[in-house]
């Protein structure tokens, strides 16, 4: 049955990661103007445009480039950075543990706000520390993570002189400065997760709560803390890890300000340097890793999901 | 959380003027006074046993964090424009002669070198024994080598050695260069990038240029480059010099906005600083950990315009623009009292300058007339290319934009990163772009490839007979009163045909911890990584 | 008493909803009436002024060159809005009707119209943005094409679901009788029962936008100089956190108090419209 659903389940990435690679390759030809001449320049000879366009295969038929520069994708070649011919596999891999494990940090940092603060949130509902949490989710929502991310620089960098103000120290260098040096960008990715995840918590508690099983706990005379942990929270930790999982796009773009904010080298700092660089070529393999890396995660969330509870297999898709 | 981290403060804007914006530049030449030379050895001091981020992977090692406003775009001195690249240039290649901090030539490669009486033929003696990182041996054929893809027309280095008609080598260890005419800055143009020399076996190797994997003889071997972020080198234990050099690795860290930079440096996770904007200089000096280190700049900051196309084909379009300048007010606001208002490329630090020429006020009435004359009477809009993530070029484009609207000149501002940006310039894709020179002791290095046809920093495509014959005379000229009035004439001529637009000069300005040493301020501002350290 | 007064009413009973409604209305008429609100000119630049702190003439203090932080802070509100509406207007009238097609006509077009939709929601909206921003080039226009076309997928899928539902019920079969054409039963019955959950996505799409668009122009690929928004004045200000901490204190609020606006509206807009929470 698991087996079944999981085939499924990934057949159904194969027409999504098709056209996902279609809009990442189509971004080259949303370049205003011939792509090699932007990228050349208007003095350009023309033979040198010529090349480059060769190079590109822009000279080729358009479903014939596609078709070429996916076969060299599924082998793993992105090509190489229009600024200094480094392939792009290589900068990609310079970048995205980077970016994975500031993801990470910000994912378990929001996990340490947000459950007990969805917890506590929950089952002392209508107390001053659910009105608290509650409005603090709300801000959490709406706060940009590029302001809090220079509040936070001027608050404890800045002011306080507890933290630095940017900069990426790698782990092979200092494990513990490594850890410092993301703190602050952690967080100012972390906090809208958070805030996603109390509320969603909170109302999958109170929802649970309400549960006949529930009751009977209650009735059988099973305390107060034990229906909410042995009960409660692992049901309602399903609708909180499906939530968790579609934030993680949301997790990514906010990682892009951040990176930037904090002078840190992974992907979102990538992405908005080739921007600037008109390197074309990086930016067109570190936006299909991104997309690469949300799709498999939502895969991964299905799973996750199926396991906690068997029945969503047979439900099949998730709606969301 | 166990670590003490120092201050994290400043943020303040800045500069613009010499170190802030360049494109290229090299050593300083020889011969005449050019600006002082401050030393700023730093008095011991403790701290940990590296400057600016941690130890290196290997415990008890000694490294150096330095930090460059820009990324070093190319790692090839045949193919680079700038500044930040010949930073990193320091470790990893050798020149065949180099400077002392009063800007003698010392040797480098060579050990010693004779000029013929006439000064048309010098002949260097190489240091024998020395291996290039690959473990392949430097030779005068690779001097030759080398010397010829400098020579390429497609090498910036081109201009800087046209006057060199032939290189031999007659030896193993003897090179000959004669010269078409007498040229005095040869000396110090083969004690930059000109005279450095790369690995011939790496260049074949890596297809022609190498820009992936510098392969040189310096103190320093390449480790890693991530793009955009650093460049890494480590000691280069079979260096020809010996006990050098003293640190165990340099990283050379990206900062492009001045303000992070200063923050990193006050928490310890910068060494070095390479350009300190002056609004922070005050900043700076009240921490203890520092050293603040200035010296008069050798450039100037201003903006290139392409000639080849609208608006800027026009003539009185270019004196429109410049007339509508508020000099003088542009650099109070962008710094204050450290630099000082120009209109040629020669900074008050150097003989070249003439204070006889005025620096005119800003002209709003001329400038209309100018447009008039052009054509253009109602204004006309352009596009200012600037280097991206620079709150200080950001800063300053603001104010020249406000000051062109005035009088209806409606400039757009565009933001690159600096080296796509060095790369259009050199394309000449661009309409206007606000970058400047570090700047060279020897006036013809500030202006001979800005300003003469075809020269290899003439990125606007300027082309005036009068100037050009005008440079040559300077170049040839031994005289430096004879030498300083034809400046004065350049810079008169510069005037009225605006091949580009000179804005200020500057003081070229580092901040260090104190616990490096060994640092002597070269005006060329360049860090000789070799004989530094830092203490433990 | 009608749905929609009962909806007005269970709308205007919740506080946190007429906050929001409160702070947008606020934020629209400080967009519209920036001329006469704005003390002074928002891109006139001061040099004896420069970096000054709030007070002196000055309520929030003055920028790096010399402009005043109170009129840039309230023309700025123009560029937010403008972009919202811009963005999400593009996004209804592009993903609303494929999304009543593909629900309606289902088969090969809802299949083809939903992978794609798919396929798109697989990238990161600001990523998305980013990159059609970053190629189509900088400036106001192309982050607002960037910006809608990144919202356009969600749409769709609300819509879609919305039509599965709605095409079931009698009032569809009955207009289907009387020979109502198709677009005339789309838009003439369908859009119409199923306008509020478009109107909770839209409202909650535009903080995502004033977001989205904050974001581009910190990132130097919005709105260019000197036309202030409060993504450029954010990113200036950060070089300026240790003497002008000011600067950075009045853009961040203002986009977090615009957020704040339209997602309470769309929270309250939910509830009174009582639509089911998509997750």
């Amino acid at each position: 049955m698991f087996a079944r659903f999981l085939l499924r389940r990934v057949l159904l990435m194969v027409p999504i990661l098709l056209i996902v690679a279609v809009m990442v390759f189509m971004l080259m030809h949303l370049i205003p103007g011939d792509p090699a001449v932007v990228i050349l320049g208007e003095m350009a000879t023309p033979q040198t445009v010529a090349a480059l366009r060769h190079e590109l295969g822009l000279d080729q038929p358009l479903a014939w480039q596609f078709f070429g520069w996916l076969g060299q994708v599924v082998q793993g070649n992105l090509g190489r950075s229009l600024i200094d011919g480094t392939p792009v596999v290589k900068i990609l891999s310079q970048r995205l543990p980077i970016t994975l494990e500031l993801g990470a940090l910000a994912f378990a940092s929001s996990a340490v706000i947000a459950l007990p603060a969805g917890i506590v949130s929950a089952a002392r509902r209508g107390s001053a520390a659910d009105y608290g949490t509650t409005i603090l989710a709300l801000a959490g929502l709406s706060i940009p993570s590029f302001w809090l991310g220079i509040m936070l620089i001027l608050f404890f960098a800045v002011q306080l002189h507890l933290l630095p103000a940017g900069g990426y120290v790698p782990f092979s260098r200092s494990p513990l400065q490594n850890l410092v040096s993301l703190i602050l960008p952690a967080l100012s990715v972390g906090v809208r997760t958070a805030a996603v995840m109390a509320r969603q918590l909170r109302a999958a508690l109170l929802e649970v709560f309400r549960a006949d099983f529930i009751r009977t706990a209650e009735a059988k005379g099973v305390s107060r803390p034990g229906i909410l942990f042995r009960h409660a929270l692992k049901n309602a930790l399903m609708p909180v890890v499906t939530v968790a999982g579609l934030e993680l796009g949301g997790l990514l773009g906010g990682i892009v300000f951040t990176e930037v904010i904090f002078d840190i080298p992974g992907l979102g700092s990538l992405l908005v340097q080739s921007i600037m660089q008109r390197d074309y070529i990086t930016l067109q393999g570190g936006v299909l890793v991104a997309a690469l890396i949300v799709v498999t995660v939502n895969l991964l969330t299905d799973i996750a999901y199926s396991l906690i509870d068997p029945r969503i297999q047979l439900a099949g898709e998730r709606r969301r | 959380m166990g670590i003490t981290r120092r201050a994290l403060l400043a943020r303040v804007p800045l500069i613009l003027t010499a170190g802030g914006l360049l494109a290229a530049c090299g050593g300083a030449a020889a011969g005449s006074g050019g600006a002082a030379t401050g030393t700023a050895t730093a008095a011991s001091a403790a701290a940990s046993a590296s400057a600016g981020s941690g130890q290196a992977s290997g415990g008890g090692s000694k490294s150096l964090t330095i930090a460059l406003n820009a990324y070093p775009p190319k790692m090839d001195p045949a193919q680079s424009t700038a500044y930040v690249d010949r930073q990193v240039y320091q470790s990893i290649y050798d020149s065949l002669v180099t400077f002392d901090k009063g800007l003698a030539m010392k040797p480098g490669l060579a050990d010693s070198w004779d000029i013929s009486q006439d000064g048309l033929t010098y002949t260097f003696h190489l240091h024998q024994g020395i291996k290039f990182h690959d473990g392949t041996p430097f030779n005068a054929d690779a001097v030759v080598f080398n010397t010829k893809r400098y020579q390429d027309p497609a090498s910036p280095r081109r201009t800087e050695i046209a006057l060199v008609e032939s290189v031999t080598a007659t030896d193993a260890s003897t090179v000959v260069y004669k010269l078409q005419s007498p040229f005095a800055p040869l000396l110090s143009i083969l004690g930059d990038r000109a005279g450095m020399m790369v690995s011939p076996d790496a260049v074949s190797k890596q297809g022609g240029n190498v820009n992936q994997h510098p392969v040189g003889t310096g103190p320093f071997t390449f480790k890693e480059m991530v793009q955009g972020d650093h460049v890494a080198v480590v000691k280069n234990p079979a260096y020809w010099q010996p006990g050098l050099p003293k640190l165990d690795s340099v990283l050379y860290k990206a900062i492009t906005d001045s303000n992070v930079a200063i923050a990193q440096l006050k928490a310890g996770q910068v060494g070095v600083m390479d350009t300190v904007p002056p609004n922070n200089v005050s900043d700076l000096s009240s921490d203890t950990q520092l050293v603040v280190d200035s010296v008069p700049g050798l450039g100037y900051a201003g903006f290139y315009v392409n000639l080849r196309t609208q608006p800027f084909s026009s003539q009185p379009l270019r004196q429109a623009v410049s007339a509508a300048i508020d000099r003088a007010a542009y650099v109070k606001v962008m710094f204050g009292t450290a630099a000082s208002p120009i209109v040629g490329p020669f900074p008050p630090s150097s003989w070249a300058y003439d204070s006889s020429i005025a620096v005119p006020p800003a002209n709003p009435a001329a400038a209309k007339q100018f447009l008039a004359q052009g054509g253009q009477s109602g204004g006309f809009t352009f596009t200012m290319t600037i280097p991206g993530g620079s709150p200080l070029s950001s800063q300053a484009a603001q104010v020249l934009q406000n000051m062109l609207g005035k009088v209806g000149i409606t400039m757009k501002i565009e933001e690159q990163e600096f080296g796509a940006l060095l790369g259009n310039l050199n394309k000449g894709n661009f309409t206007a772009a606000l970058v400047g020179w570090s700047g060279r002791v020897d006036p013809d290095q500030n202006s001979y490839s800005f300003l003469a046809t075809g020269g290899g920093n003439n990125n606007g495509g300027y082309s005036s007979p009068q100037m050009d014959q005008l440079l040559k005379q300077a170049r040839v000229t031994s005289d430096q009163a004879q030498r300083k009035q034809i400046y004065s004439q350049i810079v008169k001529l510069i005037e009225v045909d605006v091949p580009y637009v000179y804005l200020d000069a500057g003081a070229d300005i580092k901040g260090l911890q104190k616990s490096v040493q060994g640092y002597v301020h070269i005006p060329d501002g360049l860090f000789r990584v070799a004989a530094m350290d830092v203490s433990a | 008493m009608t749905p929609g007064r009962m909806a007005v009413r269970r709308f205007a009973r919740s506080r946190l909803s007429m906050v929001g409604l409160a702070i947008v209305v606020v934020m629209a008429l400080a967009a519209v009436f920036a001329a006469h609100l704005a003390p002074l000119s928002p891109i006139t630049q001061d040099y004896n002024a420069l970096l000054q702190p709030p007070g002196n003439g000055h309520a929030l203090g003055t920028d790096e060159l010399g402009r005043d932080e109170l009129a840039r802070v309230i023309y700025g509100s123009r560029v937010s809005l403008e972009a919202g509406v811009i963005s999400v207007g593009l996004a209804v009238a592009v993903g609303v009707p494929l999304g009543l097609a593909a629900g309606y006509l289902r088969g090969a077009f809802d299949e083809v119209v939903m992978r794609i939709v798919d396929a798109m929601l697989a990238f990161p909206f600001i990523i998305l943005a980013l990159a059609l921003a970053g190629v189509l080039g900088p400036g106001f226009t192309h982050a607002m094409v960037a910006i809608g076309i990144g919202f356009v997928p969600g749409f769709v899928r609300l819509v879609r679901g919305q039509v599965l539902a709605e095409r079931e019920k009698d009032y569809v079969a009955a207009a289907e009788a009387s020979g109502g054409g198709v677009a005339r039963i789309l838009f003439g019955h369908i859009l119409i029962n199923i306008l509020a959950p478009i109107l909770v996505q839209a409202a909650l799409s535009m903080s995502f936008a004033i977001v989205a668009e904050a974001g581009l122009s910190y990132l130097g690929l919005g709105v260019q100089p000197p036309t202030p928004s409060w993504g450029s004045m954010l990113r200036t200000a950060q070089g300026y956190l240790s003497r002008a901490s000011w600067m950075a204190y009045w853009p961040g609020l203002a986009i977090f108090l615009a957020v704040l606006g339209f997602n309470l509206m769309a929270d309250g807009l939910r509830d009174a419209l009582d639509v089911k929470q998509q997750l």
